[in-house]
C-alpha cells in the first residue's frame, strides 16, 4: 500500500496544504518551515494506531490540539487530516480515504482533550463508514476514533495495518551511547537513540543476521578501518549491544561497543537497518547528520535500490534534508521533490513538478540540488554579515 | 523584471546585488548562485540555456585568463542568451571595491596613499598591481595590516593557510552594501565602468 496523497488544514505550519507522494519524497525548506511537522502529521496517524496509543495519546503527546493548530488559524480552529492510500500511483479513485477533523475540547478543571468533528472513511470513492460531530457534543463517543477500535475498524483494517508499520528514524547518537537514556526514550516505540537496540533485538536471529551482513558490507567500505559490526546481548543482564571489531595494530583487533562508536558510525548504522528492516513506509529525519559527505551523496540512490522489497511491492521513503549532497543526484524525480517556503502566515508546500522555476532548471540540466537549495534558502542571509558583536 | 545572481562567494554576490538595486531599481533577486562554491564554470552553458526565460547577471574573476578568452573557454562557442549578463571583474571582484578609494580608505581605516589607484593595465584606468597577488589577497596581506583599526586588521588577517581572514564577509559585507560607492569606483575602474552601462542598457 502506498501513501498517494496528504491534505492538512490548520495543521501547524500549514493552513492549508495538498500534496501528492510518489516512491521517495525529499522534503526540503529552510528551518523551521514544518519539514519535521510534516512527517509528524504522518506519525499523528501512527500514533492513533499503535498498541497503547490512541487519539488522545496522539494529540497529547503534542501538548493537546492548541499545539497542533495552525498558529496563523483564526475562525476555523479545526484541525484536519486525511490521507489517500493507493495500490498504485495511477490508481483514478485512492483505494482508501481517511479523515480526522477535531478541535479542542475540556479545559478548566477537566483535562483538556481533544474532541473529534468528522471522521470520513472512503473505499475507492465511496464512503463506508463516517461519523460528524455537528453540534460539537463533548461526549466519549466523539474521543476515540473508529480507526482504533479492533471493533470499528473491521471493515478498513488495511488502514490501520498501513498506519502501524510506518517506520519513524531519527537516530541521536547521544542517547543511544548514555545508559540513562533507556529512562527517557523506553515506551517510545519510534527509533530515537536506545530503541533502535530494541528494535534489532526484537528482530528473528536469522533475519537480523542477514540485515547485519549487508549493513557489514556497506560499513567496511564506508567507516575505515572497521572490520565487523556484530548484534550481542550481555550475557548477564540481556541488554542489548552493538559490538564493532576494527582492524588495527592489535593482532586479533580492537573490540568496541555503541558507547564507544562515533555519531556518525551510530547514524549510519540506523539509518542501514532502517532500509532494510520493515515494509511499511519509512520516514528518516534528517540522515545526513554526521555522515561524510561521500557517503551522503550514495543515500538517495541507496534508497531506491533497497525501496523495492523481496514480494516486489514498493517501500515508500520520505525524508527531510538540508543536504545538497543527498540531494545531487540527477536520479530524484521532481514529483519526489517538495519544497517548503514560508510566508507571513504560513508554509506553502508544493511538489518541485509543480515550481516553473524548478522544472526551468532541471530542464536545463540542472541536478535536483542546485535546482531546489537556492529557491529555499532564506532571503537575505547576507544579513547575518551585518550582526553586531555586542 | 527577476534576477537570478551568480557569484562565486558571497561578496561577489553582494556587490551584484548593490549594483542591481543602485542601477536597476526596479529589478528584485529570484535567486542566489550557485547553491555552492567553484560551480560557475561548470554550469554556466546552463545558465547560459536558463538565460532564455530569466535574467541572469554572472560576475566572476579574471582568474589570469583575459574576458573574450574566458567567454571562449567557458562559452565554448555558444552563443550568450540576450538576458544573460556576464561581467568579468579585472582581476578579482574586490577590485571593484578597492576602487572606490576614498570609501574603501575611510571605511577600514586605512591611509588613502597606500591605496594604488589608476595604475596603468594596457591603455585602460584600472586598478592594478604589480605583485604577486590578487586583490582579495593584496588587500588582507599588504593594505589591512597598515589598518588603524584592530578589528579590521583581526576580522581581515588570514591565519595560517587560509585564504581569507576570519570573518572577511562580515568586514566585506556592510562596506558593499552601506559605504562603497559605484559612481566613485567606476571612475577608476573601466571593467565596472563597462559592466554598469551594460546593466544600465539591461534594465532600461
Amino acid at each position: 500500500m502506498l501513501m498517494t496523497k496528504i491534505i492538512l488544514k490548520n495543521w501547524k505550519n500549514f493552513q492549508d496544504l495538498e500534496l501528492p507522494f510518489r516512491e521517495r519524497a525529499f522534503i526540503v525548506g529552510p528551518n523551521a518551515s514544518g519539514k519535521s511537522n510534516l512527517l509528524d502529521a504522518i506519525r499523528f496517524m501512527r500514533d492513533i494506531v499503535k498498541q497503547a496509543g490512541g487519539f488522545q495519546y496522539a494529540v497529547a503527546r503534542r501538548g493537546g490540539v492548541a499545539k497542533i493548530r495552525c498558529l496563523s488559524a483564526r475562525q476555523d480552529s479545526n484541525a484536519t487530516l486525511e490521507i489517500h492510500l493507493s495500490h498504485s500511483f495511477s490508481d483514478v479513485h485512492p483505494e482508501w480515504q481517511y479523515r480526522l477533523s477535531f478541535r479542542h475540547a475540556g479545559g478548566g478543571i477537566r483535562r483538556s482533550e481533544g474532541l473529534i468533528l468528522e471522521e470520513v472513511i472512503c473505499k475507492q470513492g465511496e464512503i463506508i463508514g463516517e461519523r460528524h460531530n455537528t453540534d460539537s457534543i463533548e461526549e466519549d463517543d466523539w474521543k476515540f476514533t473508529l480507526l482504533e477500535q479492533p471493533v470499528s475498524n473491521k471493515k478498513f483494517r488495511e488502514i490501520y495495518d498501513f498506519f502501524k508499520d510506518i517506520q519513524y528514524l531519527h537516530v541521536v547518537p547521544q542517547l543511544i551511547r548514555e545508559a540513562d537514556s533507556y529512562v527517557l526514550t523506553s515506551g517510545r516505540e519510534d527509533f530515537y537513540g536506545r530503541n533502535l537496540l530494541e528494535a534489532m533485538a526484537k528482530k528473528n536471529a536469522n533475519t537480523r543476521e542477514s540485515y547485519f551482513n549487508r549493513i557489514n558490507q556497506f560499513l567496511k567500505i564506508a567507516v575505515p578501518q572497521l572490520e565487523e559490526m556484530k548484534f550481542v546481548s550481555d550475557q548477564k543482564t540481556g541488554i542489548p549491544h552493538l559490538q564493532a571489531t576494527y582492524k588495527h595494530w592489535r593482532a586479533k583487533g580492537a573490540k568496541q561497543q555503541e558507547k564507544q562508536f562515533s555519531d556518525g558510525t551510530l547514524r549510519l548504522v540506523g539509518f542501514l537497518w532502517a532500509i532494510l528492516d520493515g515494509s511499511g513506509l519509512l520516514l528518516l529525519e534528517e540522515p545526513e547528520l554526521y555522515l561524510h559527505s561521500a557517503i551522503i551523496k550514495q543515500m538517495a540512490e541507496y534508497i531506491a535500490r533497497f525501496q523495492r522489497k523481496r514480494d516486489k511491492s514498493l517501500r515508500q521513503v520520505f525524508i527531510t534534508t538540508h543536504s545538497y549532497e543527498l540531494l545531487d543526484n540527477q536520479g530524484i524525480g521532481s514529483d519526489e521533490l517538495i519544497v517548503l517556503r514560508t510566508d507571513s502566515e504560513s508554509t506553502q508546500a508544493q511538489i518541485g513538478s509543480e515550481v516553473k522555476e524548478i522544472r526551468d532548471y532541471l530542464d536545463k540540466g540542472f541536478s535536483p540540488a542546485e535546482a531546489v537549495i537556492p529557491y529555499v534558502a532564506p532571503k537575505q542571509v547576507e544579513q547575518l554579515s551585518l550582526l553586531k558583536e555586542d | 523584471m527577476d534576477f537570478i545572481i551568480v557569484g562565486e562567494d558571497i561578496a561577489t554576490r553582494e556587490i551584484i546585488k548593490r549594483l542591481i538595486s543602485q542601477y536597476c531599481s526596479h529589478a528584485a533577486i529570484l535567486r542566489e548562485e550557485p547553491a555552492r562554491g567553484s560551480e560557475i564554470q561548470a554550469q554556466i552553458r546552463r545558465y547560459n540555456m536558463l538565460a532564455e526565460s530569466y535574467p541572469i547577471f554572472v560576475l566572476t574573476d579574471e582568474d589570469g585568463e583575459c574576458p573574450p578568452n574566458k567567454i571562449q573557454s567557458w562559452f565554448g562557442g555558444d552563443i550568450i542568451a540576450p538576458q544573460m549578463l556576464f561581467r568579468v571583474a579585472v582581476d578579482e571582484a574586490e577590485s571593484w571595491l578597492l576602487a572606490d578609494h576614498s570609501g574603501f580608505s575611510n571605511y577600514f581605516r586605512i591611509a588613502n596613499e597606500e591605496i594604488p589607484l589608476s595604475a596603468v593595465r594596457g591603455n585602460e584606468k584600472e586598478v592594478s598591481f604589480s605583485i604577486r597577488y590578487k586583490t582579495s589577497l593584496f588587500i588582507m596581506l599588504e593594505l589591512v595590516p597598515k589598518s588603524r583599526s584592530a578589528s579590521v586588521r583581526e576580522q581581515l588577517t588570514p591565519r595560517n593557510r587560509a585564504h581569507k581572514g576570519p570573518a572577511y564577509n562580515s568586514a566585506m559585507v556592510p562596506f558593499i552594501i552601506n559605504k562603497w560607492n559605484p559612481e566613485m569606483a567606476r571612475q577608476n575602474s573601466s571593467s565596472l565602468d563597462r559592466a554598469i552601462i551594460r546593466l544600465l542598457e539591461f534594465c532600461s
